[in-house]
């Protein structure tokens, strides 16, 4: 049970959700609740005020010139709901259907909370950045719009603001895409993802996660796309600097390019 | 609210219909769904298990989705439509997909059960016909320490068939 005397608020809109934050002397924002919660429960989040953002008008995916609009509340489950969603984004759509822990997980957690907690093992930041995806920040000062890959600091650290909220996820289509993803068992998280894109400028980036505290962009466009070089190239380019209880940074970097290699293999030849 | 919770910490009136009846009970705001159920409204057939979404065990159906109930503060379901395993039959009136789970020996300790059972309703709900493959995903979300998973799958196996036969 969480032992703080919180007080729970739903608002109605952002500007409410902003305006509880900015007043709240210590307020924690909740999406899906599928992190948060259980930190809440062991006191790993301490807060006074929970703004949860459920009936904020953010659990929508909109698609306007050629751009999509993720609310920050939507759901894996409610991405893959989404009408022609395959087409405009198999890439989303591979990491959401690959996400464990059961419907009930894809049902609960969000894109949004997932970027927004910054672990480098999540299969979330890894593909907004290949996709580079925009997030749009929301206070009571206005909104900003930031990189995916500028937004993501550190391990667990990610640019948010006092005060502020995530409201919507930007993203735009890429030609081809491919996901991989290394895990020890079913319901593990991931030791090394990887995300390849091909432009329509016909631009090749893989980019990895689990290997950094953030996701690693590299440019493939150089090289021939054989699997050794692309194996070579991303094994000396990656730092072993991120570690978790499920492997150790060198192991991670030793995997990283077979890793990488496998995404990249899904584009059908480059 | 649990035990440990009176009125004196921040807390609303919520009205969640449960089983089909429509209930209306007090909760702190830092009460999680899953002692919501066992403790307000005395419904304990959803267990907790790990409080942290890795085991299933709390699993409940929140406006036809099924849902951790460690993973959602009771306060965000007022107004929700909420399915426990005990709307799902009573002794000597089981519904189907218990039925199948009785005569598969889908369960031994029973701990599990009532998310498997949810989960195995949900799946007997949709329409097609699954293969074990896409039986034993359906199910990775619920953790089993005695069965083995095996007579599990069976179970759901013949729920979706009996399901198939009403
Ligand atoms: C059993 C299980 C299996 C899982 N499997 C995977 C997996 O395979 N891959 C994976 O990547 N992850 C996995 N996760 C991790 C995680 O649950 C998901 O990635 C999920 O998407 C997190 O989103 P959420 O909405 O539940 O986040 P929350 O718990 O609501 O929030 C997480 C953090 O982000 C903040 N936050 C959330 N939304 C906003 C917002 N809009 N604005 C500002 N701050 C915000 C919160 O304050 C909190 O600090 C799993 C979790 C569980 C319990
Ligand atoms: S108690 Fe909720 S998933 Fe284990
Ligand atoms: S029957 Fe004991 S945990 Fe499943």
């Amino acid at each position: 049970m969480i032992r703080d005397r919180l007080r729970y608020h739903a608002p109605a809109d952002v500007e409410t959700a902003c305006r509880i934050l900015g007043d709240s002397p210590s307020a924690a924002v909740i999406g899906g609740g599928t992190i948060a919660v259980p930190r809440l429960g062991r006191g790993e989040l301490r807060a006074d005020d929970i703004v949860h953002l459920s009936r904020a008008g953010l659990a929508e995916v909109v698609l306007s010139e050629g751009e999509l609009r993720i609310g920050s509340m939507v759901t894996y489950a409610g991405l893959l709901a989404t009408p022609g969603i395959e087409q405009l984004n198999p890439l989303l759509c591979t990491v959401a259907r690959g996400i464990t822990g059961g419907d009930q997980i894809r049902n609960q957690g969000t894109l949004g909370g997932s970027i927004c907690h910054a672990n480098p093992a999540s299969d979330v930041p890894t593909a907004l950045v290949a996709l580079r995806a925009r997030l749009v920040l929301h206070s009571i000062e206005g909104e900003r719009e930031v990189p995916a890959g500028e937004f993501l600091r550190g391990g667990f650290q990610a640019d948010i603001r006092p005060g502020e909220i995530l409201t919507h996820i930007l993203v735009r289509p890429v030609d081809r895409s491919g996901y991989h993803k290394f895990k020890l068992s079913e319901s593990s998280w991931p030791i090394v993802t990887a995300a390849a894109t091909l432009t329509h400028d016909r631009q090749c980036h893989v980019v990895l996660g689990g290997v950094e505290p953030v996701p690693v962009r590299i440019d493939l466009s150089q090289i021939v796309g054989t699997e050794s070089t692309i194996r070579e190239l991303v094994a000396a380019t990656v730092r072993p600097t991120w570690s978790d209880a499920l492997a150790p940074a060198e192991y991670r970097h030793l995997i990283s390019g077979e890793i990488a290699a496998r995404a990249v293999a899904q584009l059908g030849g480059v | 609210m649990s035990k440990l919770d009176s009125q004196d910490v921040p807390g609303r009136r919520i009205t969640v219909t449960v089983n089909g009846v429509e209930r209306r009970a007090w909760c702190a705001d830092r009460t999680l769904l899953a002692h919501f159920v066992r403790e307000q409204l005395a419904l304990p057939g959803t267990h907790v298990g790990c409080m942290n979404g890795d085991c299933g065990a709390c699993t409940v159906i929140v406006d036809g989705a099924i849902v951790k109930s460690c993973l959602q503060l009771a306060a965000a379901a007022d107004g929700a439509e909420i399915t426990t395993v005990e709307g799902l039959g009573e002794p000597g009136n089981l519904h189907p997909v218990q039925e199948a789970f009785w005569a598969e020996d889908g369960f031994q300790c029973g701990f599990c059960l009532p998310g498997h059972l949810l989960v195995a309703l949900k799946l007997a709900e949709q329409q097609g016909d699954p293969s074990e493959e896409e039986i034993r995903a359906a199910l990775a979300g619920n953790l089993c320490r005695c069965t083995g998973y095996q007579s599990i799958v069976a179970a759901v196996q013949r729920a979706i068939r009996q399901t198939e036969g009403t």
